[in-house]
C-alpha cells in the first residue's frame, strides 16, 4: 500500500511538469503583451519597460520557464498581474468557495442520487419507469438554463431564496480562518450566520445536482441489479435476512465500487468546469469566476496555477477512489 | 425517534425561510447605498489601481483640486488655492488646514511630498497622470508646496484630480522590505475622503462606512454605508434591481433601459456624453490606404440605425474624434451621412467600380456585442456596394497586440474612445492620433495627409492658454476629419439605473465614474 500510494504520489511530479509545460507555452503562443495589459492602457513606455522586468518577460522564455517551475518547487505559484497578489494566495481564498459547493453538492447527490438508484432497482416497475424518466429529464435540461429558470422563479417571483453569492453580506461572517462558509460560521461562533449561507447554497446545489442526478441513479440501478443476481444474495435471503439487510448489508455494499469510481468522476467534472457556470450565475466567489477574468486578461501565472490546481486534485481524487477500493472490498490490495 | 427528527428538520428549514437579516448590505435601509460591479475590485491602493473600480476608491480618498460636482470646472479640495507661474513651470499650492486621515494623521505639506514621492517610486497605475510632466516637489512650510513641472503643461492641474493623499503614518508603520506600503494599502484605505473601509471581501463584496471626522462635516443628508456587490450577471442586476435589493447600476444593457424607463420605481439617468466608438481605417498597408476607398466606407455606414437601433437612440452621432461636449471640439466639422451613391462613385474612382471584388476585414473584440453589431451593420451596408468585409471576433490582448502594427492590424479595427471628454483632450489625441500611440490604429499621422498631425498636437499639449489652445486642437480634428482615418460611428450616452429613492445623483462630465457619493442619498416613502 505504501509502495502504492508513493508510486502515485511521484507520478504528480511528470503530470505537474506535462501541465505547466502545456499550459505555458500555450499562454505564451497568443500574440499579445502582458506587461502593457498589466501597466494598464495608458501606461507609458518606461512604466511598461520597468513592469516587463519585474515580471521577468524581458528573459528568454526558456529562462522565464526554468524560474516558474523552480518557484513551483517552493511553492511560490507566481503572482497575479490583475489581482497584484500571489497566486497561492488567491488560490486559497477563492478555491474554498468551489470546494465547498463541489462537496455539498457530492453529498447531496450522493443522499438522493444511491437510494433512488436503489428504489428503481428493487420497486414496481412503474415507479421505475417514473423516477427514470424524471431524473433523466432534469438531467438533459443545460445546468446554464436550470440555473437561470431557478433565480427567475426562486428568487425573483417566489422571494424564497437569495439570487447570488456566498451569504447576504460579508458584515454577517467577518473572519475567515478557512473560507469555506458553513465551517467558517461555525468555528467562528456566527451560528446565525449558518442558515443564511446554507439558504445561498440551496440554488447552485440544485443546479449541479440537477445535472448528474440521473447517471448517479442508472449507475446504482445497473451496479445493484448486478448484485442483486448473485449466488450469496440468494443465500441471505434464504438465511431469512429481512430484504432490507439484504439489500443495505450485502448487495450494495459490493455494487459501491463502480459508483465511487461514477462519483469520482463527477467530482472532476464539477471541479472541471460545471462549477464554473454556476458560479458566473450566482456570483458565486469561487475559482472558476477567477480563472475566467485570468484568461480574459491573459493573466500568465494564475492561469497556470489554477489549471496546476484543478490537475493535481483530479489526481488525488482518483487516488482516493483507488485507496476507497480497498475498504469496500478487502480482497483489492495494492 | 423519527418524529424527533422529523421535528428538527421543519424548525432547521423555517429557520432558514424566517431569516431575513441582511447586516450591511440591505439595500432597503435608508443609509445604505448598494451598487453592483460587473468586475471585482482588484486593489484599493488608489495609486495602483487602473481600472473602473477606482470609482469606488474617490470616496475614500481626496486630491489636492476636485471637480465641482457636474461640471467641469476646479474647484478646492485639500488645496484652498493655487497659483500657476508665469512660465507654466511652477505650481504653489496652499494646503487645507485641520484635515486628517482615518487613522488620525494630520495632512500637510510633508504629506503631499510623500505621496507623491510615492506614486514616482511604485511608477504604477497613478504614475502614467504625470509622467514626463511632474519633476519635483518642494515643501515651502507646513501649509504650502510648490510642484516644478518639465515643460508647461495645461493638463497637469486637470490630472492632480486623480493624484489621491494617502496617510504618511500608515505608509511608514505599514512598510515591509520597502514595498511602498504596498502590501497593506492593497487591502486597507486611510485617506481623507468621507468614506473609509468596513470590510473588502475581494471575491465577493466591499463595504465602505463614512468617517465621521470627514473634513467636510456631515450635514444635510448623506449616506451612512456604500456596499458594492460584484454581479457578473447583467440579466441578475436587473432582477435584483427591480425587486429593490441593489440601488444603482453604472453599466446597463442598453435594450434593458426601455424596461427601466417603464418603472416607477426606478429612474434612469441619462443624456451625457460618455465615449465615441471608431471604425479605425489602416491607412499604411491594404486597400484602406487609398483615401478614396475610406471616404467611400465613410459614406457605406448606416449612423442613423446604429444610434437608433443599436444603442436605442442612448447615443448620438460622433462628429469628430472628440465627444461634442468637449471645449476644444470642433462644432463645424464635415459630418459623413450614409449616402451609397457617394460611395459607389469613390469606390469607381479608386479603381473598384461595381465593388471590384474588394474583400476587407473588420477586427472586434470578442464577445463586444455593439463591436460586432457595428461591424455586421458596416458589413451589410458594403455588400450593397459589392463589396465583402469579413467580421473578425478576436481576444482583446490580442486585438491589441495586432493593431498597433500595420502589417498585422486589419483593415479596420474597431475601438472606444478615453479621455474624450476631457477638458485639456492631450491625453486623448496622444494615444488616438500620434505616432506611437497605444490606440493609434488608423496610423493616419505617418501618412502624408497626416504628417502636420504630430506637430500641432505637439504644440498644442504645451499651449497653456486654452483658446490658442483650443484653436490648436480644433486644426487637428480637420486635418483628422479631411484624411478620413475613422469612421467616426456613434457617441454614448452614460447612463446610471437607480432605484428611484436615491437622489443627489450628477454625472460629471468629463469622468466616466466620478459619482458624487457624499452628495447622495435615499428618500424612502
Amino acid at each position: 500500500m505504501a509502495q502504492f500510494l508513493a508510486r502515485r504520489i511521484l507520478f504528480l511530479i511528470p503530470v505537474t511538469i506535462a501541465v505547466t509545460f502545456i499550459t505555458f507555452v500555450i499562454t505564451r503562443v497568443i500574440p499579445a503583451d502582458p506587461a502593457q495589459l498589466a501597466a494598464g492602457l495608458r501606461a507609458g513606455p518606461e512604466q511598461v519597460e520597468q513592469l516587463r522586468r519585474n515580471m521577468g518577460l524581458d528573459k528568454p522564455l526558456y529562462v522565464q520557464y526554468v524560474n516558474y517551475l523552480k518557484g513551483l518547487a517552493r511553492g511560490d505559484f507566481g503572482a497575479s498581474m490583475r489581482t497584484r497578489q500571489p497566486v497561492v494566495r488567491d488560490i486559497l481564498r477563492y478555491f474554498p468557495a468551489t470546494a465547498e459547493l463541489a462537496l455539498v453538492t457530492m453529498l447531496v447527490l450522493v443522499a438522493i442520487g444511491i437510494p433512488l438508484g436503489a428504489l428503481t432497482a428493487t420497486t414496481r416497475r412503474s415507479v421505475d419507469v417514473a423516477v427514470r424518466s424524471v431524473s433523466i429529464g432534469i438531467t438533459a435540461l443545460p445546468t446554464f438554463w436550470l440555473a437561470l429558470v431557478f433565480q427567475f422563479i426562486f428568487f425573483f417571483k417566489l422571494r424564497w431564496l437569495p439570487a447570488l453569492g456566498q451569504i447576504s453580506s460579508e458584515g454577517l461572517l467577518p473572519a475567515h480562518p478557512t473560507h469555506f462558509y458553513i465551517l467558517d460560521s461555525i468555528i467562528t461562533g456566527r451560528f446565525g450566520a449558518l442558515p443564511d449561507v446554507l439558504l445561498h447554497m440551496v440554488m447552485p446545489v440544485s443546479a449541479l445536482v440537477a445535472g448528474r442526478l440521473a447517471i448517479v441513479v442508472r449507475m446504482t440501478r445497473a451496479a445493484l441489479l448486478e448484485e442483486l443476481r448473485q449466488e450469496y444474495v440468494r443465500t441471505a435471503r434464504a438465511k431469512g435476512l429481512s430484504e432490507f439487510r439484504v439489500l443495505l448489508g450485502h448487495a450494495l455494499r459490493n455494487s459501491l465500487i463502480p459508483i465511487v469510481t461514477e462519483l469520482g468522476l463527477h467530482m472532476g467534472w464539477l471541479l472541471g468546469g460545471a462549477v464554473f457556470v454556476v458560479e458566473l450565475i450566482f456570483s458565486w466567489p469561487g475559482i472558476g469566476l477567477y480563472a475566467i477574468k485570468s484568461i480574459m486578461a491573459l493573466d500568465y501565472m494564475p492561469i497556470m496555477g489554477t489549471t496546476l490546481i484543478m490537475t493535481v486534485i483530479f489526481v488525488i481524487i482518483n487516488l482516493l477512489v483507488d485507496i476507497s477500493y480497498t475498504f469496500l472490498n478487502p480482497r483489492i490490495r495494492y | 425517534m423519527k418524529r424527533l427528527a422529523a421535528v428538527a428538520i421543519f424548525v432547521l428549514a423555517a429557520s432558514c425561510v424566517g431569516f431575513v437579516s441582511y447586516g450591511v448590505g440591505d439595500a432597503s435601509d435608508p443609509g445604505t447605498l448598494v451598487y453592483a460591479f460587473r468586475e471585482p475590485m482588484t486593489t484599493l491602493d488608489p495609486h495602483v489601481n487602473v481600472d473602473g473600480t477606482l470609482q469606488m476608491l474617490r470616496p475614500c480618498y481626496d486630491g489636492l483640486v476636485r471637480y465641482k460636482v457636474g461640471t467641469a470646472e476646479l474647484e478646492p479640495c485639500l488645496a484652498t488655492a493655487w497659483e500657476v507661474s508665469a512660465d507654466g513651470l511652477v505650481y504653489t499650492f496652499e494646503l487645507r488646514d485641520g484635515v486628517r486621515f482615518h487613522d488620525g494623521a494630520v495632512f500637510d505639506a510633508e504629506a503631499v511630498r510623500v505621496n507623491f514621492d510615492r506614486i514616482i517610486t511604485l511608477n504604477l497605475g497613478a504614475a502614467y497622470l504625470i509622467d514626463g510632466v511632474f519633476d519635483h516637489l518642494e515643501v515651502v512650510d507646513e501649509d504650502t508646496v510648490q510642484i516644478f513641472v518639465k515643460q508647461p503643461s495645461p493638463g497637469f492641474i486637470y490630472s492632480l484630480v486623480e493624484i489621491y493623499m494617502i496617510s504618511p503614518k500608515a505608509l511608514a508603520e505599514q512598510e515591509m522590505e520597502g514595498d511602498g506600503a504596498a502590501a497593506w494599502f492593497h487591502e486597507n484605505i486611510a485617506g481623507t475622503g468621507p468614506y473609509t473601509l468596513e470590510y473588502w471581501n475581494p471575491a465577493s463584496e466591499l463595504a465602505l462606512q463614512r468617517f465621521d471626522a470627514y473634513w467636510e462635516g456631515w450635514e444635510g443628508k448623506h449616506l451612512d454605508y456604500i456596499v458594492v456587490k460584484n454581479i457578473a450577471e447583467l440579466a441578475t442586476q436587473r432582477m435584483l434591481l427591480e425587486v429593490g435589493q441593489l440601488d444603482l447600476i453604472d453599466e446597463p444593457q442598453t435594450e434593458d433601459v426601455p424596461a427601466y424607463q417603464a418603472n416607477p420605481d426606478i429612474t434612469v439617468y441619462d443624456g451625457q456624453l460618455l465615449q465615441g466608438w471608431y471604425i479605425t481605417m489602416n491607412c499604411l498597408q491594404g486597400p484602406t490606404a487609398d483615401v478614396r476607398v475610406r471616404r467611400a466606407i465613410a459614406y457605406a455606414f448606416d449612423y442613423a440605425t446604429a444610434v437608433s437601433q443599436l444603442r436605442q437612440d442612448l447615443a448620438v452621432p460622433l462628429q469628430g474624434p472628440i465627444n461634442a461636449s468637449n471645449p476644444a471640439h470642433d462644432p463645424c466639422l464635415f459630418r459623413f451621412t450614409q449616402d451609397l451613391d457617394k460611395a459607389r462613385e469613390l469606390l469607381a474612382e479608386a479603381g473598384y467600380p461595381g465593388g471590384g471584388g474588394l474583400k476587407l476585414k473588420i477586427g472586434v473584440v470578442q464577445n463586444l456585442t455593439f463591436e460586432i453589431e457595428c461591424g455586421q451593420l458596416l458589413q451589410a451596408a458594403l455588400a450593397q456596394l459589392g463589396v465583402e468585409l469579413e467580421v473578425i471576433q478576436i481576444a482583446w490582448f490580442t486585438f491589441l497586440e495586432m493593431s498597433q502594427d500595420p502589417q498585422k492590424a486589419n483593415d479596420l479595427a474597431m475601438v472606444s474612445t478615453l479621455y474624450a471628454s476631457d477638458p485639456v483632450p492631450d491625453k486623448h489625441f496622444e494615444l488616438y492620433w500620434k505616432t506611437g500611440g497605444t490606440y493609434n490604429w488608423s496610423f493616419f499621422s505617418s501618412t502624408d495627409m497626416g504628417a502636420l498631425l504630430d506637430d500641432i498636437l505637439e504644440q498644442a499639449a504645451v499651449t497653456i492658454d486654452d483658446d490658442s489652445r483650443n484653436a490648436m486642437y480644433r486644426a487637428a480634428q480637420e486635418v483628422i476629419v479631411a484624411g478620413c482615418p475613422a469612421v467616426f460611428t456613434v457617441n454614448d450616452f452614460n447612463i446610471r439605473v437607480m432605484r428611484s429613492v436615491v437622489k443627489g445623483f450628477q454625472f460629471s462630465p468629463t469622468l466616466v465614474f466620478y459619482d458624487p457619493f457624499y452628495y447622495m442619498y435615499k428618500e424612502m416613502p
